[in-house]
């Protein structure tokens, strides 16, 4: 079998992440975990609950999965099993196991920004597209992981020109305590070169996994603060047969995270 | 005399009427499924101007409506078409210049509208607390907690002068039935003035009681429907049509193109789908049989 790409391993990771009943939303545009949220329904998960647009379903019995980019579209609603209202969405967070957040910026924190670039409110360079639900869904959500494109010194940066949600605040364990929120932070942040968690203590972002053909110069030269790097950076284990099997065949049937 | 219950139902031309100049308009659906775009585009073809827009989770309806110049102000969480165009043009880039964005998170703005319906001069929401959205959307507010936690950030109600929604079914009194997803529809009937919804088609009472559980707008917060089957083109319609992919494509090449090097192709698409139409069925003329039909969900044409 042709080896994984770089996208294919990032929906593996994400997939070795979902436990079997879990919760789970899955955002607008982001197809590579919602690629390894349905890897992990059709091998290991068959209970998850998902949350996909404003209904909940459970599709563990779908054979083939037809379009991963667009889920804001009506043809998944067949496998509604209930509906709900935007707000009846936000009522069931509090048993919402996982929650994917993206952004513009993120910074060494796990802050995001989707508002836009530029610090003066009044006269921001460039507008993003906003932060759908993310702000209240990241304060709320038992745990999220950071998803972006691009992994340059302009999207992981030092500080956020602005901030649409909340990771880990100004760092430290109490990192969030100090505002409250119920819930419990990001675990993760995933870009095209590597995999971050987060360092226990001051919870700035700590290399994980480089994922190929990415080095550790490339990552350093192209982060835009000074991650947490530890002693030996492991490699990511392997995909296995059948992971790649059932997320060709069955799950991006169209191939896109093979371009 | 014997008075008879009265029909809400009512042409595109009265529909309109009701929308005034510096309205602020609700506008349902959710990013590119049911936009309630023929009572849009008859609203942009007569350029009523200084709208404030109202729409949680938006795509190119809020943007066509920029580049027309009828907007003074959007609150949305979202303005982009996901894969499509994760960032659309002209929301973009006229974004504090042409128009005024009150930012906020999908969260903070059920928050919003909750405090209209129960009639509150605002609640505490968790969207804002930590973030910029306070110093780019000055009425949000920081209020202290009575019961001792940190504080938290406030926001106030938002009215919409008329909510337009796409749905499904209704029947001649205004029982709506969306046979799908709400998304914010039954809430942003309920925190506006007037409401309009467009429909696919026309059910009799007869059927909406078949399945009263099924009904998502009571007539009660239904002040008007305008009957207007593949109302929701370009976007998708619950039950009956998906997105028409190559047709927001389109739009959203011709909108990059008038900051690149050319404004024709957006004058080409706004002449041909809002100016010209005469009717929402020249509306549909232009875009074809064969495109419409396409993309029933149905299959098989």
């Amino acid at each position: 079998m042709e080896a994984a790409s770089n996208k294919e391993l990032r929906a593996i990771f994400v997939s070795r992440h979902v436990e079997n009943r879990d919760y789970i939303s899955l955002g607008t545009n982001l197809p590579i975990p919602t690629a390894g949220v349905l890897l992990a329904h059709l091998t290991h998960a068959p209970d998850l609950y998902l949350n996909v647009l404003n209904f909940f379903t459970n599709l563990s019995h779908v054979q083939r999965f037809e379009d991963l980019t667009q889920i804001a579209n009506p043809a998944m609603a067949k496998y509604a099993e209930n509906f709900m209202s935007m707000e009846e969405q936000f009522y069931a967070i509090s048993r919402m196991d996982l929650s994917f957040a993206s952004g513009l910026q993120v910074d060494m924190y796990g802050n995001q920004n989707l508002f836009g670039i530029g610090t003066d409110p009044a006269n921001m360079k460039m507008r993003g597209p906003g932060p759908v639900g993310t702000s209240t869904v990241m304060a709320t959500v038992k745990k999220y992981f950071i998803f972006i494109n691009e992994h340059s010194p302009r999207s992981l940066v030092k500080k956020c020109d602005q901030v649409s949600a909340i990771g880990w605040g100004e760092g430290g364990p109490d990192g969030r305590a100090k505002y409250g929120f119920p819930g419990g932070g990001p675990q993760y942040v995933i870009t095209p070169r590597a995999i971050f968690d987060f360092d226990e203590e001051s919870k700035r972002m700590r290399l994980k996994y480089l994922l190929p053909p990415s080095t550790l110069e490339e990552i350093i030269e192209n982060t835009g603060f000074s991650p947490v790097i530890p002693e030996k950076v492991e490699d990511m284990p392997p995909p296995t047969a059948e992971e790649l099997q059932v997320l060709r065949t069955r799950v991006d049937t169209r191939g896109i995270l093979r371009d | 005399m014997v008075s008879e219950r009265h029909s809400v139902v009512i042409s595109m031309e009265e529909a309109v009427s009701m929308v005034k100049d510096g309205d602020i308009l609700g506008i349902g659906g959710f990013v590119t499924t049911n936009k309630p775009m023929a009572l849009l585009r008859s609203i942009m073809k007569e350029g009523k101007k200084d709208l404030a827009l109202v729409a949680g989770t938006s795509s190119i309806e809020v943007d066509m409506m920029i580049a027309l110049g009828l907007v003074r102000e959007v609150t949305s969480s979202y303005v982009g078409a996901e894969a499509l165009a994760p960032i659309l043009p002209f929301y973009s880039r006229r974004a504090g210049r042409t128009f005024q964005v009150r930012d906020i998170d999908q969260g903070t703005f059920i928050t919003m509208l909750r405090a209209q319906i129960l009639r509150l001069p605002f609640l505490p929401s968790w969207g804002p607390v930590g973030t910029t959205m306070p110093a780019l959307n000055p009425l949000i507010k920081p209020v202290a907690d009575p019961f001792g936690g940190p504080p938290l950030m406030a926001v106030p109600p938002l009215a919409p002068d008329v909510t337009l929604i796409h749905a499904a079914q209704a029947d001649i009194y205004g029982n709506v039935q969306h046979l799908g997803a709400v998304y914010c529809d039954p809430m942003l009937a309920r925190a506006a003035k007037k409401v309009i919804v467009q429909v696919e088609r026309l059910v009799s009472n007869e059927e909406i009681r078949k399945n009263p559980g099924a009904t998502t707008l009571a007539c009660k917060f239904v002040d008007a429907v305008v009957v207007l089957p593949y109302g929701a083109h370009p976007t998708a319609s619950q039950n009956y049509y998906s997105i028409d992919a190559a047709h927001i494509s389109s739009y959203v090449k011709a909108a990059r193109e008038f900051f690149a090097d050319s404004k024709e192709p957006l004058e080409e698409y706004l002449n041909k789908y809002i100016k010209q139409p005469e009717s929402h069925i020249d509306y549909l003329e232009s875009v074809g049989l064969k495109n419409i039909l396409g993309l029933s969900l149905e299959g098989g044409l």
